[in-house]
């Protein structure tokens, strides 16, 4: 890839169903907050452009439905990614316990390496009060600790308040920009891409 | 290369020149692919082939839709058909339910003689019977066992009597049908001392209300259509979004509240033509199945009648009139017994309409509340809301295997806008199991066969965008369409599900449903092809697929003018859709075909790991873009 091209980074947003990824990805798009966000239904997708250590890259966010039966949809939905965003809310214990399944789920579908492929976990809703607080930091951070020798940063952020959000994706970012550097050593491995297809054309046909 | 002989035949001599250097262009693209077709990759093709029929003639339209929908019109309304129903349909036949019914939990619930209860009892019994071949397997297809709590009770009432019956259908033994009674109970224990339940589980107070839409009663005086300075439509939608202005709006809707008014008339007319009541209640009949009454449809239903025309059309009033209680029953229902999906259906519920005022707290500044479980413990909900509660978790009790889906939260939102709750329910029933079959089932095996269907359609009429469209995350073509779809079929799967609320503007999308509903699924398709090919210039222009993303995604949403929209749609020249049966014809293939490949590579793969995770997450595809990666490692 030469260095004038424009960079794509894609970036998928997992989580539970009402965690707060659209709205993160709009506060960091947009650079606003809505209480009016329709619940997501398939995929939606946003571009942003932005500047990673003086190179111009484009991401490309996708943020999901968070309802499990979606997964049967995108199939090849998390292929490619550079990164993956694994929202939870801080209020709400079982969407916390859903991100080791969500990050499990997408090194499988990419048959990623657990090691090297960067995550981003993000407790989101912050700004709530205090009392209704069921995921300590404390305990975020001891299960990120507990995936030895994987790549996961956690943050917490509020969306609403666009605490940590402009933080977290330049993080996002950063990481996705290494991953796809690495990545492209691996793709100039086969300089034609359609040699990789041809095999899988006959499996899928053969099998059919 | 039929498809693009086909094609060449329906350019206009005008674009001719530049739309066939384009189409080398794709012929090159694809050449290459077709290559690596198998034969039954070809035979597919075949099979997804639209346009070996080159009917276009409204009359057959009319035909073809009359062997679809089946046909309300007979049976509406009339009390001698609604007499010979209770004869055909004994409600006391097969298992005698009602017999052991004290003996059950349910009898706590609904006195014995309740008619609710006759209707579930109903709902069990083996129906056979009808000439209509569609009306008997979707009557069938209700037979189904509504709840968990139904079978339970069933069950129950078996054991007390000595397990002297069996049913095919019943799907517990009676330890278990136990144990959920008491998890029942002890759920209602708690919830009389759990005030932040989403719905008082302790409460038999059926609060099911039977008033009709707020937009029936409010769209019935004169000057409704008046154009206004306030910023929410007629409709109670805000008319201001990120794709146009307030001011964009009124330009457009100017001009448009005349076309409505003048529409109105006509209907009104037809109406009378038809001996059809209109001046002293809403109609609940309508004219019968025609090109006239087609062409009408398409030019819009006129509000105040939308909500019984849909019903009406798509078989609604004979559903209820068959079924009568069921819906409240099954409330009562799922307040004992929460549906599995209500936490997901408590988050949906402002998040559906958040942006229409009948859906929103009258009170502005008691929102900065901010989630859902707030709003409902601060203050009691809008009657829209509770009403939207109701019919999602009514639906997600009647057919539990499925749940509750998102975006059937959008479907029946707008229903309520236009009906009593009741209806509301009925047409989420009629539209999941007849219009969008399986499509929101747990696996969504209806959605990812209706974008295998519309791939096709898209690689046969539009190869332009298609060439944009069918690369994959790795840049490589999607040949075959069923197997694997493209990605952007995670955006077009989202239109249909929802069948474009929110994705079209309001005006707009109800137009389509109007059509929908008489014409059925195969509006959807055209409303897709209708709105890709409007971007066609558009898409090609862009050389990356971001940008195509992008494009096709917002696309939909800035398509404010409704007739102009339509009128495209529908276009003689421009209507290279499949009718309808070629629509059922097609999704029937596609299904045949996902199975055989599932079934053949779930056992090539079977020595292969994974396999005992949860079987909802690990579909056919999965399995397929495992055994892609395992021989991508081995290249």
């Amino acid at each position: 890839m030469s260095a004038q091209k424009r960079v794509f980074l894609k970036v998928v947003i997992l989580g539970d169903s009402g965690v707060g990824k659209t709205c993160l990805m709009n506060q960091f798009v947009n650079q606003k907050f809505s209480r009016e966000y329709k619940a997501t239904i398939g995929a939606d997708f946003l571009t942003k452009d932005v500047v990673v250590d003086d190179k111009l890259v484009t991401l490309q966010l996708w943020d999901t439905a968070g309802q499990e039966r979606f997964q049967s949809l995108g199939m090849a939905f998390y292929r490619g990614a550079d990164c993956c965003v694994i929202v939870y809310n801080v209020n709400n214990s079982k969407s916390f316990d859903s991100v080791e399944n969500w990050r499990q789920e997408f090194l499988y579908q990419t048959s990623q390496d657990e090691c090297a492929f960067p995550f981003i976990i993000v407790g989101n809703q912050i700004d709530k009060d205090a009392s209704k607080r069921a995921v300590s930091l404390h305990r975020a951070l001891d299960y990120c600790k507990s995936k030895h020798g994987s790549n996961m940063i956690h943050f917490e952020a509020s969306a609403k308040e666009n605490t940590n959000v402009t933080d977290l994706f330049e993080t996002v970012s950063r990481l996705a920009l290494e991953n796809e550097s690495s990545r492209d050593d691996f793709v100039n491995d086969f300089s034609e891409p359609l040699l990789l297809s041809k095999p899988l054309n006959n499996t899928s046909s053969c099998n059919c | 290369m039929a498809g693009i002989t086909e094609h060449s035949t329906i350019m206009n001599d005008a674009n001719f020149k530049e739309e066939n250097a384009h189409l080398s262009d794709a012929s090159i693209h694809f050449g290459s692919s077709e290559q690596d077709k198998t034969p039954s990759d070809y035979e597919l093709d075949d099979v997804l082939d639209l346009y070996n029929d080159t009917t276009e003639d409204d009359a057959d339209d009319a035909d073809d839709v009359n062997n679809y929908i089946m046909s309300p019109s007979s049976s509406l309304s009339s009390e001698s058909e609604h007499a010979l129903d209770a004869l055909v349909y004994p409600i006391y036949s097969h298992h005698n339910i009602l017999e052991h019914e004290n003996n059950s939990d349910y009898a706590s619930i609904t006195p014995s003689n309740h008619p609710a209860f006759t209707s579930c009892a109903y709902l069990q019994n083996p129906v056979v019977d009808s000439n209509n071949e569609y009306e008997s397997k979707f009557r069938l297809s209700l037979e189904i066992p509504p709840t968990d709590f139904l079978s339970t009770s069933t069950e129950l009432s078996k054991r007390e009597s000595c397990l002297s019956t069996e049913t095919s259908s019943s799907k517990f033994s009676a330890v278990t049908a136990a144990t959920i009674t008491n998890e029942t109970q002890s759920e209602k224990r708690s919830s009389q001392t759990d005030p932040s339940l989403p719905f008082k589980t302790n409460s038999l107070n059926c609060d099911v209300t039977y008033e009709e839409g707020p937009l029936t009663k409010k769209l019935r005086g004169p000057k409704k259509y008046k154009p206004s300075h306030s910023s929410w439509d007629i409709y109670g939608f805000k008319k201001a979004n990120q794709f146009y202005t307030v001011d964009q709006y009124n330009t457009w809707y100017g001009p448009y509240s005349r076309y409505l008014e003048r529409r109105e008339q006509r209907w009104k007319l037809f109406l009378q033509e038809n001996g059809i009541d209109y001046i002293h209640q809403s109609p609940s009949i309508f004219p019968s199945r025609s090109a006239k009454t087609q062409r009408f449809i398409r030019k819009g239903i006129p509000p105040e009648y939308r909500g019984n025309a849909w019903f009406y059309y798509s078989g609604g009033y004979e559903l209820l009139q068959r079924n009568p209680k069921l819906y409240e029953t099954l409330w009562r229902c799922a307040c004992i017994k929460k549906p599995s999906d209500s936490d997901l259906i408590e988050r949906d519920l402002y998040r559906t309409f958040p942006d229409n005022v009948h859906f929103r707290h009258k009170s502005k500044h008691s929102r900065n509340s901010s989630d859902a479980s707030e709003h409902s413990s601060e203050e009691p909900d809008v009657p829209m809301i509770s009403k939207l509660r109701r019919v999602l978790m009514t639906f997600a009790t009647y057919l539990p295997e499925n749940g509750y889906c998102q975006s059937l939260n959008f479907l029946a939102g707008f229903f309520l806008l236009f009906m009593s709750e009741e209806k509301a329910f009925w047409m989420l029933v009629i539209t999941c199991r007849k219009y969008l079959p399986k499509m929101h089932d747990a696996n969504l095996e209806g959605a990812n066969i209706d974008q295998s269907v519309l791939m096709a359609s898209v690689r046969e009429s539009l190869p332009a965008v298609w060439s944009r469209i069918s690369l994959n995350f790795d840049g490589i073509p999607v040949n075959d369409i069923v197997a694997k779809l493209p990605p952007i079929t995670l955006v077009t799967a989202a239109w249909f599900m929802s069948a474009f609320v929110g994705i079209l503007p309001t005006e707009t999308a109800l137009r389509v449903w109007d059509c929908f509903f008489y014409e059925g699924s195969k509006v959807l398709f055209m409303t897709a092809l209708c709105i890709l090919r409007l971007g066609e210039d558009d898409i090609k222009s862009k050389s990356e697929q971001t940008e195509v993303f992008q494009v096709i995604q917002d696309l939909p949403k800035s398509l404010l003018d409704a007739n102009a929209f339509l009128s495209l749609c529908f276009r003689r020249n421009f209507r290279r859709t499949p009718s309808q049966k070629d629509i059922e014809r097609r999704r029937e293939k596609v299904a045949k075909k996902r199975n055989s490949s599932a079934s053949k590579l779930e056992m090539s793969d079977s020595s292969k790991h994974h396999l005992s995770r949860s079987s909802s997450r690990f579909s056919k595809s999965h399995i397929i873009s495992q055994l892609h990666n395992h021989l991508k490692k081995s290249t």
